[in-house]
């Protein structure tokens, strides 16, 4: 191997790559946090007794999470617009595909959380009298949280690790400037040697977020 | 005792979960302060009856009336008056493993009767004292012990102040070391407090001691009915004699 090695090309860019990892950011907060919210709805609807709530739900899940995200993005970014005439940014794109495929996957993992958590539980709060808004909000929702983070925390990892497919529709994001600069410098090696060391260090940093919000609970199941 | 109405009436229920008929025509009164002991071999249908009296399942023929009101036929809000004045005593407990004790305690008397959280704490740490484990009101469920677990689900359920209590095998997860100290809770509800209670239970000498009636079930139907020291020292039927000896050699 004669590869010479040049690492000061991260040096030089490095500030460049770095704004690259804000976009990655600001592409993946958003995603996460639709598709979070949107996945509980899916997964308590997914539970309901009524078939009109119940079945668009099933399908809704499974059409987004056969769909590969890449297929997504081309169609939101260039189908959707000749459809509706609606034009979203690069990053907006990004945003909508991420969070229509990571809800159907959230709500997956919410919804083992859900049925997780035994009928007994059930049981138990409606002999008191609790309704079944009261049991999810005061005995469910609780138990199911914490029961859901490590999955849920998984999913929103996948996330961010898809955000960088995002290039093919020009959100100039880690991925996208690494390719650009390699274009320009021929350096891949550092490059992408240097866009994995973002991305490995934004993983590390959500992961320690979570098991932080992990740690806050008190109790231990039974 | 004589002729107050009943606290719950039970007339001609039939219950099925698809084919399988589990009650096959289940009648029984039980009057204020009444305590029934309901036994019978497994898969009988007897907390199957239990979650019926409570409206957690639905049946398919007869009546049940709980304080008046027919159970099937109940409005949510009649259905909330049933369960308030209803407690549940389960085998497993089912205490809310999130919620230290004292909040398993006071969360439906806030949530459902408005109680203020001084006054609900109040009532919780004096039914704490009373099942015998005072000292227990900030742990999490996870760290006691069956029996202890048991009486907190009993607190729980009389933070309600129920005057009809369901006990469903409330004894038989324990290990017999605990379960005296459980008996002795369920016996006060009814000497000291006379709550009417149905308690499914094969304990012999709290069948005998404490109950009024009891009830032998057997595949759906009942198989001896009658007053508990005569069910327990002279059962009339080859089955309920056969039954009995099973339990006392158990
Ligand atoms: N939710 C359900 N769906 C279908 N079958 C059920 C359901 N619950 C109970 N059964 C069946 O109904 C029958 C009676 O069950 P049940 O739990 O009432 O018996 P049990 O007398 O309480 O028995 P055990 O002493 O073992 O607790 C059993 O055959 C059981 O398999
Ligand atoms: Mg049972």
């Amino acid at each position: 191997m004669n590869y010479k090695f040049d690492f000061s090309i991260l040096h030089t860019y490095g500030p460049y790559m770095l704004e690259g990892l804000y976009e990655t950011v600001w592409v993946a907060i958003p995603s996460i946090v639709i598709a979070t919210v949107l996945g509980l709805l899916l997964a308590v609807f997914s539970t309901a007794q009524h078939r009109l709530l119940r079945i668009p739900t099933v399908v809704f899940v499974d059409v987004f999470r056969t769909i590969p995200v890449i297929c997504l993005l081309f169609w939101v970014h260039y189908v959707l617009p000749m459809l509706t005439g609606w034009r979203f940014s690069a990053a907006e794109s990004a945003i909508i595909s991420l969070s229509l495929n990571g809800a159907a996957f959230t709500s997956e993992a919410f919804r083992g959380g859900l049925e997780s958590i035994a009928t007994t539980q059930r049981q138990a709060a409606a002999s008191l009298g609790f309704s079944g808004i009261q049991t999810m909000r005061y005995v469910i929702f609780p138990q199911a949280f914490f029961m859901t983070l490590p999955a849920v925390t998984n999913v929103h990892i996948t996330i961010i690790k898809t955000v960088p497919i995002a290039v093919v529709i020009a959100v100039p994001e880690v991925m996208f400037r690494a390719q650009e600069l390699t274009v320009q410098f021929f350096r891949p090696l550092e490059l992408y040697t240097g866009a994995a060391v973002l991305y490995v260090g934004l993983v590390i940093l959500y992961t320690m977020f979570m098991r932080g919000i992990e740690r806050l609970r008190k109790w231990e199941p039974i | 005792m004589q002729g107050a109405a009943p606290v719950v009436k039970i007339e001609n229920v039939t219950k099925r979960y698809g084919s399988l008929e589990v009650l096959k025509g289940i009648s029984f009164d039980v009057a204020p302060g009444e305590a029934v002991v309901l036994l019978g071999p497994s898969g009988c249908g007897k907390s199957t009856l239990l979650r019926c009296v409570n409206g957690l399942e639905k049946i398919n023929g007869g009546k049940i009336s709980v304080g008046g009101i027919d159970v099937g036929s109940a409005s949510p809000k009649e259905m909330l008056r049933i369960r308030l004045s209803t407690g549940f005593v389960f085998q497993q407990f089912n205490l809310f493993p999130h919620m230290t004790v004292l909040d398993n305690l006071t969360i439906a008397p806030r949530k459902l009767l408005g109680i203020d959280r001084r006054e609900a704490n109040e009532t919780a740490h004096d039914l704490l004292k009373r099942v015998g484990i005072p000292e227990k009101a900030n742990v999490y469920p996870s760290t006691l012990s069956g029996g202890q677990r048991q009486r907190v689900a009993i607190a729980r359920a009389l933070a309600m102040k129920p005057n009809l209590m369901l006990f469903d095998e409330p004894t038989s997860a324990l290990d017999p070391e605990m379960r005296e100290e459980v008996l002795n809770v369920i016996r006060s509800l009814k000497e000291v407090d006379n709550i009417a209670m149905i308690v499914v239970t094969h304990e012999i000498g709290f069948g005998r001691d404490v109950a009024d009636h009891a009830i032998l079930m057997d595949s759906g139907h009942i198989a001896e009915s009658g007053s508990a020291s005569d069910v327990f020292r002279n059962p009339q039927s080859e089955r309920a004699k056969k039954f009995l000896k099973s339990i006392i050699n158990a």
